[in-house]
């Protein structure tokens, strides 16, 4: 082993290569734009503070494995709202990367000696970092009383992984404040990815593809009177639809999704009747061809806009084009497609056969499928559009939408303008537009 | 009694097995032995000067009569057969292979113990007032408080590597018995117009820069607790000091940026940290209380108890320094002494281990409990019971009358079992104990705690004794300073030193002469050492230790 030797990235599936080309300079070197910055252990999160939402990436050092900073750096950074990839690097070893995983880092950066020393198995038998987790088990909310169960397992209770769709109950609960809505229905998909569809205030319209602010009521501690936790989520749900649905993904650490995964259906959350965005028809320019590029949950305004029929109105052909780290990410998106297309109303509204204009790319990132790859490689690539059959994207007749993450965002939006197309808004439409998928 | 939940089974089980997985990935050198130590530290394992030690947590100092059998089990199967209770409220078994630990960690869990962060940069074992559940002072038991901590401090991941050792003491009663002053964290449950919260004190040790803790928040909601003191902890975990392991601990963190700089970063962290703490660690808090629920009492009658104290000398002089008072009548607090005179303090036999075990199952509800003064407590024992109890212990050499006297010396193992420590403490307190005997006066002396610790990190809590000794080297020489003054109680105070240190064979005549003087300078018998000492000051003590002349100038002529 030299020292030279590349890296080796640990995440719960193992080793791997370091696929991230973004940069992660020292933080002071970093340039304001830079999309990956190094911090290292003696680093005050506080100061990130203004610059958490230019960031994709942050590499957080551990010079020996007995510095513990690196662990609390991590769970600040979440706390402070970053939902970028974040790295423990350095010496890191396997008997600490359920503490890493656990303290909000997504995945650990080795030399390839300590990886010689400590191979793949060693951190494997800590890919269950989930299990055990007593602080999980105490952050949780209160579980509700079962009486074949007396000792309290928050997690536990839950539905893990995919489940079956919960109960639809009737709107129940009392509308105790203006913009209190009830919880309809929830599904979990992943143990990181759940949707939930909750009433619809009956003043609320909105444009398919806009987002509002939701979220819980906490308690201040400074007042000790409650304050609504909220933040963006895009509505999932079509503008027709009389009830209004979410994506999203569980932030173990997220203040408002660490607790709004555990709604169940009669909960009630706050909902601000405000909705916004730029995700919208009216910010493009008429065309032939519509692409909507996703990473992750960036599918939710998709899932408004592909089930309203004015889509196919605009539009000849109307492409899907998701990217997760895992298959069972991509659930959502498959169930979604595969409902448009029996779905008869739309049929009618649309025109007969408009689900053969709808075209889904599903592909993944980190985990072996039918179609893999980083969205922005298979552009770059041309495979994208062999593999549909599609012609290359043209400004004149191409129209794209796209959310994700903020790295994401910045690299397909530069592939967007190399190509001619240029930026819209609402106040001036033009040939693609961008929003930042929800993080906690 | 508070049973490990299947959750806790599975934690620890799991917890195991990983353990000993590092043990062989050591041996097959995929760890170094600085990657392994961190490891065996937070699994309770030492290396000591003669061999590995395990130390095993008794959390909160409760325990019941099949895990104290199992200790027996332990100190008899790997061990030498006995063990050693600690002033943190643990056992410690000396002897122990490396390789055996492994099995004796799967036994323990069978009666869901563990030795989960006991030692290493970690928070440690969570303490509590041993009479808790049982004392008649008490505000609320803080046991149940003390058992959501260990939950939440277990595996926690950001604070497996911290600066140093954190350690937090719970009581629930106004009489401090839980030394809650001397600790990172100390919690003092309070109540504050019919609302029951926390006191949150921060910063108080022992070890070379012995301080006082300072008030953090003179009121929190108990729901508040978790997110509070995770903020504590990791604010320190980012600001404490790496480069220099004596100045690592809170307590200097907070002396080197002030308690209010100290506060200021706790409440912001804490603002963004409680929204994540949605309520279920108060749930769970409900299901703890209801499993502290006392036992049934009932009316108790005191049967021939009053006639024993009477006819028995023995037994009233056991009954003067072993019981405290219970909250439910006719029931009394046991104290049993592990500081027989001539022996090592704490230091129990398996044989000793059953023998407590036993009466426990009998007479008390199965419950026992360690104290931080390393003895055992019976926590509710009826008067009636009390004659068969003291005959059952003298028969295994637990009845020893010396609670709270100058022979319940609390003393670390010092240098006869650990590589830290700069002198002897054991035979010191072994021969201290010896003298006072002799004189006889130790009953007419009353309460007076000697503390001794073998080296500057105080694991004998020396600052905190009305005595306290501390055991230095002085170029290859055991050397034993005097601290006077100290007081581990509500009212803490960290003791004086008094001057120049004294030679092996001279520490014991000083305690003697200080133990005279406090007789001829008391007011009267109701006056105890502490109250004597807080009225006069050290300076009678120090011209009993060293004449009339100043020990400043004695000092200097020394040096």
């Amino acid at each position: 082993m030299n020292a030279a030797a590349p890296s080796v990235i640990v995440t719960d599936r193992g080793f791997a290569d370091d696929d991230w080309t973004g940069g992660a300079a020292p933080l002071a070197e970093a340039a304001g734009g830079a999309a990956g910055v190094s911090l290292g252990p003696e680093t005050d999160p506080a100061g990130l503070t203004d610059r958490l939402g230019d960031l994709a990436m942050i590499r957080v050092e551990f010079p020996s494995f007995d510095d513990g900073r690196g662990f609390t750096i991590a769970r600040q950074l979440r706390l402070m709202g970053f939902g970028g990839r974040l790295r423990a690097a350095g010496h890191v070893i396997a008997d600490q990367y359920a503490m890493a995983r656990r303290a909000g880092f997504d995945e650990v950066e080795i030399s390839a000696d300590l990886a010689a020393r400590q191979p793949e198995s060693h951190w494997l038998a800590r890919a269950n970092w989930r299990d055990h987790d007593y602080q999980a088990r105490l952050r949780g909310a209160p579980p509700s009383p079962r009486p074949d169960q007396p000792l309290i397992d928050a997690d536990a209770a839950r539905p893990a992984g995919a489940g079956a769709m919960t109960d639809t109950s009737p709107a129940k609960a009392a509308k105790s404040a203006g913009d209190a809505q009830t919880v309809t229905q929830v599904r979990h998909w992943t143990d990181r990815l759940f949707s939930f569809r909750t009433t619809r205030p009956a003043s609320l319209r909105f444009r398919s593809g806009e987002f509002v602010m939701l979220g819980l009521m906490q308690d201040d501690p400074q007042t000790g009177r409650g304050k609504p936790l909220l933040r963006a989520y895009s509505i999932a749900s079509p503008s027709w639809d009389s009830e209004l649905e979410f994506y999203s993904i569980k932030v173990p650490d997220g203040p408002l999704t660490s607790r709004l995964q555990h709604v169940k259906p009669g909960d009630e959350i706050v909902l601000r009747p405000k909705p916004v965005g730029t995700l919208v028809h009216d910010a493009l320019l008429p065309g032939r061809r519509l692409w909507l590029f996703a990473t992750g949950t960036g599918i939710a305004p998709f899932a408004s806009l592909l089930r309203d029929p004015q889509t196919y109105e605009d539009y000849g052909e109307v492409f899907l084009v998701h990217a997760c780290r895992e298959r069972a990410e991509l659930a959502y998106g498959l169930e979604l497609v595969e409902a448009i297309r029996a779905d008869a109303a739309l049929e009618e509204l649309a025109g007969a056969g408009f689900h053969q204009r709808l075209r889904h790319y599903p592909t993944t990132t980190r985990e072996p499928s039918a179609r893999t790859g980083r969205i922005t490689d298979l552009i770059r690539n041309g495979r994208l559009f062999e593999d549909l059959g599609a012609a290359p994207l043209d400004a004149a007749g191409d129209r794209a939408m796209v959310c994700g993450n903020l790295a994401f965002n910045l690299e397909i939006k530069a592939l967007l303008e190399e190509r001619g197309l240029r930026e819209g808004a609402n106040s001036a439409p033009g040939e693609y537009v961008v929003e930042k998928a929800f993080l906690d | 009694m508070p049973r490990h939940s299947e959750f806790d089974a599975a934690f620890v089980a799991e917890r195991n097995r990983q353990f000993r997985a590092q043990v062989q990935r050591r041996l097959a050198g995929s760890l170094t032995e600085e990657e392994f130590k961190p490891l065996r530290l937070m699994n309770g394992v030492y290396l000591q000067l003669h061999a590995y030690m395990l130390r095993v947590a008794i959390p909160y100092g409760t325990l019941d009569a099949a895990q104290m059998r199992r200790l027996a089990h332990l100190a008899e199967k790997w061990d030498r057969g006995y063990g050693h209770f600690t002033t943190r409220q643990n056992i410690q078994f000396n002897w122990p292979k490396l390789t055996d630990i492994p099995d004796m960690l799967d036994s323990l869990a069978q009666v869901g113990m563990h030795a989960v962060q006991t030692s290493g940069n970690t928070i440690r074992n969570v303490t509590a007032d041993h009479f808790a559940g049982a004392a008649a002072d008490e505000i609320a038991d803080p046991r149940p408080v003390a058992e959501l901590l260990r939950q939440w401090s277990s595996d926690h991941p950001e604070f497996q590597f911290l600066p140093r050792k954190f350690k937090i003491a719970v009581t629930g009663s106004p009489r401090d018995r839980a030394v809650v002053k001397a600790h990172d964290i100390g919690i003092r449950i309070v109540e504050r117009d019919g609302e029951i919260g926390c006191c949150i004190l921060v910063g108080g040790g022992m070890g070379r820069t012995p301080m006082i803790g300072s008030v953090l928040r003179e009121f929190l909601p108990m729901e508040d607790l978790l997110p509070y003191v995770e903020a504590v902890v990791g604010v320190w975990n980012l600001l404490g000091r790496r480069d220099n392991k004596y100045k690592s601990r809170i307590k200097i963190t907070v002396h080197e940026h002030g308690i209010d700089e100290i506060r200021r970063r706790v409440e912001e962290r804490f603002r963004a940290l409680r929204p994540s703490f949605a309520g279920a660690d108060q749930a769970l808090l409900r299901e703890i209380e209801d499993s502290f629920a006392p036992p049934e009492f009932g009316d108790a009658d005191e049967g021939g108890f009053a006639a024993a104290l009477s006819a028995d000398p023995a037994f009233r002089a056991w009954c003067g320094r072993s019981l405290a008072e219970h909250r439910a009548p006719g029931h009394a607090i046991v104290q049993i002494s592990l500081k027989a005179r001539g022996a090592t303090p704490g230091d129990a036999t398996a044989e000793q281990m059953r023998a407590m075990a036993d009466i426990a199952e009998r007479h008390g509800h199965g419950e026992l409990r360690i104290s931080h003064e390393q003895n055992v407590i019976l926590p509710h024992i009826r008067k009636a019971d009390l004659p068969e109890i003291h005959a059952e212990l003298a028969r295994h050499g637990l009845a020893t009358a010396n609670i709270g006297l100058a022979s319940d010396i609390v003393a670390c193992p010092g240098m006869d079992y650990c590589t830290l420590a700069t002198a002897r403490s054991i035979p010191i307190a072994q021969r201290i104990s010896e003298r006072l005997g002799e004189l006889g006066v130790e009953s007419d002396v009353g309460d007076l705690k000697i503390r001794i610790s073998g080296c500057i990190n105080a694991c004998g809590h020396h600052h905190v004794g009305h005595i306290g000794i501390l055991g230095l080297d002085r170029a290859g020489v055991e050397n034993y300073q005097i601290t006077l003054g100290g007081d581990p109680g509500w009212d803490a105070a960290i003791g004086e030193r008094t001057g120049p240190g004294f030679a092996h064979d001279e520490i014991v005549p000083a305690i003697e002469r200080i133990v005279l003087a406090y007789l001829d300078l008391r007011e009267d018998a109701g006056e105890t050492f502490a109250q004597a000492c807080r009225r006069v000051g050290t300076a009678p003590f120090k011209t009993a230790l060293y004449g009339s002349g100043d020990a400043d100038a004695q000092r200097e002529a020394q040096a």
